[in-house]
C-alpha cells in the first residue's frame, strides 16, 4: 500500500449562523496517493468545496472544525497561519473558480508568478523571470515572453485561468487543489484550460484534487470519484465503477438526469424529486431518503455507513452508503428513477 | 417535442420570422482625456424561422450575440436593422404602445431565477401581474388562474403569498415559467433557463418545458450555451459565433453530421460523462481566443481560429448555404466530422 | 416573546386559503431582524418614550410651557423636577414642547426630502440620458448652495412670521433632498439592468407600473435609512439655527433655543443648560440608532436562501 499524500480523518465542520449552526461536512474519511487524480462531484451546498477550504485552512472565521488533516506527518488542523503558509503554495497549489478574482489587477502576471516563487525558493531576479516565462509557456500562453508584463485585464478568462494554473504549479507542489477550474469558462475555453492543466500535473507529477459539478469533466480526467451530498461521501470509487456501476441511488440519479451531448435526445430526463436537504439541524436517517425511490423504514431511522460494496468485482475500494448498496449495483442505470413527469397532481382542466 | 415529424412542421408557415438582423451597440470608451466612440458588432445579419410549436435551439459560447438576438427578437432591444416578423406582423419600428399586443403573445423566460423575480412581490402576484397589466384581472377569476397556472408547472397554490426568497433556484424558475404563460403566447423566448440550477433541479425544468409545449403547443425559442441541453430539447438548432448563424439543421443533422469547423470544435469540447468515451475521444482544441466583436476579422469570423482557413477566408464571407436537405453551413470548405 | 410575535403571522400563511396576496413575509423577517437587534431597540424605546411623554404631557398641559410662577431659577425640586427658569417657568414643560417642536420640523423636512428626493431620483435614473443629466446638475446646483448661509439670509424674514417653524421646515427641507435624490438614482441606475425589470418590460408594463411597482419597493429600504438620517440632520440644523438665534422664535420652545437661553448659565444654573441639552443628545443618538437598525433589518444580502 502506498503512502497516502493527504490523509483526511473525520473532518467535520460547522458554521455557526444567526440562523443557527450548519453542518457543512459530516464526517468525512479520505485520502489522496501520490500521482493520482481525485474528482470530487456534487451539487451545491454538498461540502465539496468547503472540504477544499478546510485543507488549505482557508475558512471563515466562524468556522468549527473537527477531526484530522494530515499530510505525510504533519497535521494542518489547527495549524499556524505561518506554518501553513509553508505549506500553501510549495507542497498544495490552488485553483480558484474565477480567475479574475484570484488574480490581482494591479500587478502583472509575470509579476505574480515570480512572487510565487519566491515565496519558497531563494532565486536571482533574472531566473525568477525566466521561470515565470517558462511556466506561462507550458500553460500554453502564446508569445509569454511578451506577455509576462501585461496585466490580467489584458487576458481573456481561458488565459487567466491558465496565469492561475501556472501560479498554482510554480513550485511544483505535490497536490493541485482546483475548485471548479472550468465552470466560469465557455466549453472551448474549458478544453483549452483542462489541456493546460493536464500538462500541469504531467510535468509536476503532482495529484491533482478536481472539483466540480460536472461529471463529463470528472469522466475524462480523474482516475478514482468521490460523490457527496449533504455534507457527506456518500459513495467513492473508481471511475468506471462510479460511471458504469454506481451504488448509490443519488450516483444512479444524477447520471440519468443530466441530457448528453452524444444522446440523440428521445428519451426524458430521469429527474431526482425534491431538493437537497437543509444543512441547518441534523436528521435521522438518510439524508437522501425523502428523495429516494428505493426508501424504506431503515433509511429513515438509521443512516448508513460508508461500506464496500463487495458485488463490484475488480473494484477494491468501491464504497456507498447505502442500506441497499449490493442491490443498487446490479441495477441497470437510469432505471430506478420512474418517468414521471412531476410529482405533482394534475392541474383541472 | 423530438418526436414530432418535421415534415408537418416545414410545410407551416413560420410564426417567427428573423431576417438579416443586425444589432450594433455604441461603446464609449475614455482613455486619458480622449473619448472614443466604438461599434460593437454584436449581431450580424442572422437569419432564422420558427414554426408553431418547434423549439429552435440558439446555441454558442458567450459574445456570440445569442443573447441580444433573443432581446431584439423581443424588441427589448431595437435592431439596427433588418426584420423581425411574427405572426404576421412586423415588429421593428412598432412603438411601445402597439407592441402591447404582441407582448401577450411572445413571452421570455430569463436566466438567473434569483434576479428576474422581484424579491419585494409574492410569487402569486408575480404570476398575476401579466393579467393585470393586459386588464385581463378579474376579482372573481384571477386568483383561479393564477391557481392553475401554478399548478400546472407544479407549485403549490397555497405559497402564492410566499415571496420568492424561500423559494429554492428550481421553484423560482418554474415560476418565472407560469408568469410567462399565464396569458397563453405562442412563442416563449427562453434565455438559458436551467444554466443557473443545479443538475438534479435541471432535469425537472427541462421535463416541464417539454411537457408544456406538448400541451400548450407553445413555440420555443430556446437559448443555451450547454449542447447537452440543446440537443435533448431542440427541433432545430442554430450554432452562433460572433455574431452570425454558423451552422443551422435539424437536431440530429448538427450534432450527427456537424459541417462547420466551429461546430465541430464545440461538440468535441462537451464532455460526455462516460469515461471510456471521454478518453477515446478526438478532441478539437481551439488556438486563441475569441475576436473582440468591435473588430470582428474580415471574411469568415472564424478564420482566425480555424485549421482549414484559406486566402479565401479573409477576402469573402461565406454565406448560409444550403448542404442537405435543411442543413445550412456558412463555410467555404464544409465536410462532415463526426465528433460526438 | 418577541420571537413568537414576529413569527406568528409566517406561520399562520401555511393555513390561509385561497389566494391572498398580502406582502407580510419580508417584512416581518426585517421586524423580526429589528426586534432582535439591543441597539436598534434600545434607539426605538427611547425615542418612543420621548415622545410619548412629551405627547401626554403637553396634551394635559397645553400651555404650561409658557405659564410663569414666582419660582424664579430654582434647582430641580419635586415640584419642578427640572427645575425653572429665570421668568419662573417650568423647565419639564418647556423641554418636553421643545422635543414636540424638533420633531415636528425633523418630520416635516424628512417628508420633503423623501418625496422631491425620491421623485428626482427615480426619474434621473430610470430615463437616464438627458434626462438624468438635467435633473442632476439642478441637483449639483442645489447642493453646492451653502445651507446655513440660506438660511440666516432667510430667517430674518421668517423669523417675523407666527408660526415660523413652518417656514423653517419648508427652507430645509427645500435644499436637504439632494441626498436621496443621488441615492434613489444609484439604486434605480442598478434595478433597471434587474432581470425582474426586463421581464416587466417585456411584458408590457408601462413605465409608471415599472417604476411604483417594481423599483420603488425594491428602493424603499435605503429610502426609510436615509430618511432617519434625515430626521436627525434636521434636529441638528434646526437646534444650530436656534442657538444662532435664527431658529424658533420665543415664546414657542425648541431644544436648539433652550439651549442657547442656558448656556450662559451652564455653570451656575445647571439644569439649564444640562437637561435640554441632554434631551437633544438622546433625540438624535434614538434616532441614529433607529435608522442603523433599519439598515441592518433591511439588507437583502441577509434575506437570500440558497437553492
Amino acid at each position: 500500500m502506498v503512502e497516502p499524500l493527504l490523509d483526511i480523518k473525520d473532518l467535520d465542520v460547522r458554521f455557526s449562523t444567526s440562523e443557527g449552526e450548519t453542518r457543512a461536512i459530516r464526517g468525512i474519511n479520505l485520502s489522496l496517493n501520490p500521482r493520482e487524480v481525485l474528482g470530487i462531484v456534487g451539487e451545491s451546498g454538498s461540502g465539496k468545496s468547503v472540504t477544499a477550504l478546510a485543507v488549505m485552512g482557508l475558512l471563515a472565521k466562524n468556522a468549527n472544525v473537527t477531526g484530522s488533516i494530515h499530510m505525510g506527518d504533519r497535521e494542518l488542523l489547527g495549524m499556524k497561519d505561518r506554518q501553513l503558509s509553508s505549506i500553501r503554495g510549495l507542497k498544495i497549489g490552488m485553483i480558484f473558480q474565477d480567475p479574475l478574482t484570484s488574480l490581482n489587477p494591479v500587478y502583472s502576471v509575470g509579476w505574480q508568478v515570480e512572487e510565487a516563487i519566491s515565496a519558497h525558493q531563494d532565486l536571482s531576479k533574472e531566473k525568477r523571470r525566466a521561470e515565470a516565462i517558462r511556466l506561462l509557456e507550458l500553460v500554453g500562453i502564446p508569445r509569454a515572453d511578451d506577455r509576462v508584463d501585461d496585466y490580467p485585464h489584458e487576458f481573456s478568462g481561458g488565459m487567466r485561468q491558465r496565469v492561475v494554473i501556472a501560479i498554482a504549479m510554480a513550485n511544483n507542489p505535490q497536490i493541485i487543489l482546483a475548485d471548479e477550474p472550468t465552470t466560469a469558462l465557455d466549453v472551448t475555453v474549458q478544453a483549452q484550460v483542462l489541456e493546460a492543466l493536464q500538462v500541469a500535473i504531467d510535468q509536476s507529477h503532482a495529484s491533482l484534487v478536481l472539483i466540480t459539478h460536472d461529471l463529463g469533466v470528472v469522466a475524462g480526467l480523474a482516475s478514482r470519484v468521490v460523490v457527496m451530498y449533504a455534507g457527506r461521501i456518500v459513495e467513492i470509487g473508481t471511475a468506471d465503477a462510479i460511471f458504469y456501476s454506481p451504488a448509490m441511488p443519488y450516483t444512479h440519479g444524477l447520471l440519468g438526469s443530466i441530457p448528453r451531448v452524444d444522446d440523440d435526445g428521445g428519451a426524458r430526463l430521469r429527474q431526482i424529486p425534491g431538493s437537497p436537504p437543509s444543512m441547518i439541524g441534523t436528521q435521522p436517517g438518510c439524508p437522501f431518503a425523502p428523495r429516494c425511490p428505493l426508501r424504506k423504514d431503515i433509511c429513515l431511522t438509521e443512516e448508513p455507513a460508508l461500506r464496500s460494496v463487495s458485488s463490484t468485482t475488480g473494484t477494491e475500494a468501491h464504497q456507498a452508503a447505502c442500506h441497499f448498496a449490493s442491490d443498487v449495483v446490479t441495477m441497470p442505470l437510469a432505471s430506478m428513477f420512474p418517468d414521471t413527469s412531476d410529482d405533482h397532481e394534475e392541474p383541472p382542466q | 417535442m423530438t418526436s414530432e415529424a418535421p415534415v408537418a412542421i416545414e410545410t407551416t408557415t413560420p410564426l417567427l420570422s428573423v431576417k438579416d438582423l443586425v444589432v450594433h451597440f455604441k461603446k464609449r470608451s475614455h482613455r486619458f482625456l480622449k473619448s472614443y466612440e466604438n461599434t460593437v458588432h454584436a449581431v450580424c445579419g442572422t437569419s432564422f424561422d420558427i414554426h408553431p410549436g418547434e423549439t429552435l435551439g440558439l446555441v454558442g459560447e458567450s459574445g456570440c450575440g445569442k443573447t441580444t438576438t433573443g432581446r431584439a427578437v423581443l424588441q427589448l432591444i431595437r435592431p439596427t436593422s433588418g426584420s423581425v416578423t411574427f405572426a404576421g406582423q412586423e415588429l421593428t419600428g412598432l412603438n411601445r404602445e402597439e407592441l402591447r399586443g404582441t407582448r401577450q403573445t411572445m413571452q421570455v423566460v430569463f436566466q438567473d431565477p434569483f434576479g428576474s423575480l422581484d424579491p419585494r412581490m409574492p410569487v402569486g402576484e408575480a404570476i398575476a401581474e401579466p393579467l393585470r397589466i393586459h386588464g385581463q384581472w378579474t376579482k372573481s377569476e384571477g386568483h383561479q388562474r393564477v391557481g392553475e397556472m401554478m399548478n400546472l408547472v407544479g407549485l403549490e397554490p397555497r405559497f402564492a403569498n410566499r415571496f420568492p426568497n424561500e423559494f429554492s433556484g428550481g421553484q423560482r424558475q418554474r415560476v418565472g415559467i407560469a408568469r410567462a404563460l399565464i396569458l397563453s403566447p405562442r412563442l416563449l423566448v427562453l434565455d438559458e433557463p436551467v444554466s443557473a440550477l443545479d443538475v438534479s433541479i435541471q432535469a425537472g425544468v427541462v421535463n416541464l418545458l417539454e411537457d408544456l409545449q406538448a400541451r400548450l403547443g407553445v413555440a420555443y425559442l430556446f437559448i443555451a450555451h450547454d449542447l447537452s441541453v440543446i440537443r435533448h430539447v431542440s427541433d432545430r438548432v442554430a450554432v452562433m459565433y460572433l455574431g452570425r448563424i454558423v451552422e443551422i439543421a435539424d437536431q440530429g443533422s448538427i450534432y450527427r453530421r456537424p459541417s462547420h469547423p466551429y461546430t465541430q470544435a464545440l461538440l468535441s469540447a462537451v464532455p460526455i460523462p462516460d469515461p471510456h468515451k471521454e478518453r477515446s475521444r478526438r478532441r478539437i482544441v481551439l488556438k486563441g481566443d475569441l475576436p473582440s466583436p468591435v473588430d470582428p476579422p474580415s471574411g469568415c469570423r472564424f478564420r482566425t481560429r480555424c485549421w482549414k482557413a484559406q486566402a479565401i477566408c479573409e477576402s469573402e464571407t461565406p454565406e448560409l448555404l444550403e448542404l442537405e436537405d435543411g442543413h445550412r453551413v456558412a463555410c467555404h470548405f464544409p465536410e462532415v466530422i463526426e465528433v460526438v | 416573546m418577541t420571537k413568537q410575535a414576529s413569527e406568528e403571522p409566517l406561520a399562520s400563511q401555511h393555513d390561509v386559503d385561497g389566494m391572498e396576496f398580502e406582502s407580510r413575509g419580508q417584512w416581518a423577517m426585517v421586524v423580526r431582524r429589528f426586534v432582535h437587534n439591543g441597539q436598534a431597540m434600545t434607539g426605538l424605546v427611547a425615542f418612543a418614550l420621548m415622545l410619548l411623554v412629551s405627547g401626554v404631557y403637553t396634551a394635559l398641559h397645553p400651555n404650561q410651557y409658557s405659564a410663569l410662577s414666582t419660582a424664579f431659577n430654582q434647582g430641580p425640586s419635586a415640584a419642578h423636577i427640572f427645575g425653572t427658569n429665570g421668568i419662573g417657568i417650568d423647565m419639564l414643560a418647556q423641554i418636553l414642547k421643545g422635543v414636540l417642536q424638533d420633531l415636528q420640523v425633523a418630520v416635516l423636512v424628512a417628508a420633503m426630502s423623501v418625496v422631491i428626493g425620491t421623485l428626482v431620483g427615480a426619474f434621473a435614473g430610470y430615463y437616464g440620458g438627458k434626462v438624468d443629466n438635467v435633473l442632476m446638475r439642478f441637483v449639483d446646483l442645489v447642493l453646492v448652495i451653502p445651507v446655513l448661509v440660506v438660511l440666516i439670509m432667510l430667517a430674518h424674514i421668517v423669523a417675523q412670521q407666527a408660526n415660523n417653524w413652518f417656514y423653517l421646515a419648508i427652507i430645509i427641507g427645500s435644499l436637504s433632498w439632494t441626498y436621496i435624490a443621488r441615492l434613489v438614482r444609484a439604486e434605480f441606475l442598478s434595478l433597471r439592468e434587474r432581470d425582474f425589470v426586463e421581464a416587466a418590460r417585456a411584458l408590457g408594463a408601462s413605465d409608471w407600473r415599472i417604476i411604483s411597482r417594481h423599483m420603488i419597493p425594491n428602493a424603499v429600504g435605503p429610502i426609510i435609512v436615509n430618511a432617519t438620517i434625515t430626521v436627525a440632520g434636521a434636529i441638528v440644523l434646526e437646534s444650530t439655527l436656534s442657538y444662532l438665534g435664527l431658529g424658533i422664535q420665543p415664546p414657542a420652545v425648541s431644544l436648539g433655543l433652550l439651549i442657547e437661553q442656558g448656556q450662559s448659565a451652564a455653570t451656575t444654573e445647571y439644569w439649564l443648560f444640562v437637561y435640554p441639552a441632554a434631551f437633544l443628545l438622546m433625540l438624535i443618538v434614538s434616532v441614529f440608532f433607529i435608522g442603523d437598525g433599519l439598515r441592518a433589518a433591511l439588507d437583502p444580502r441577509k434575506n437570500r436562501v440558497r437553492s
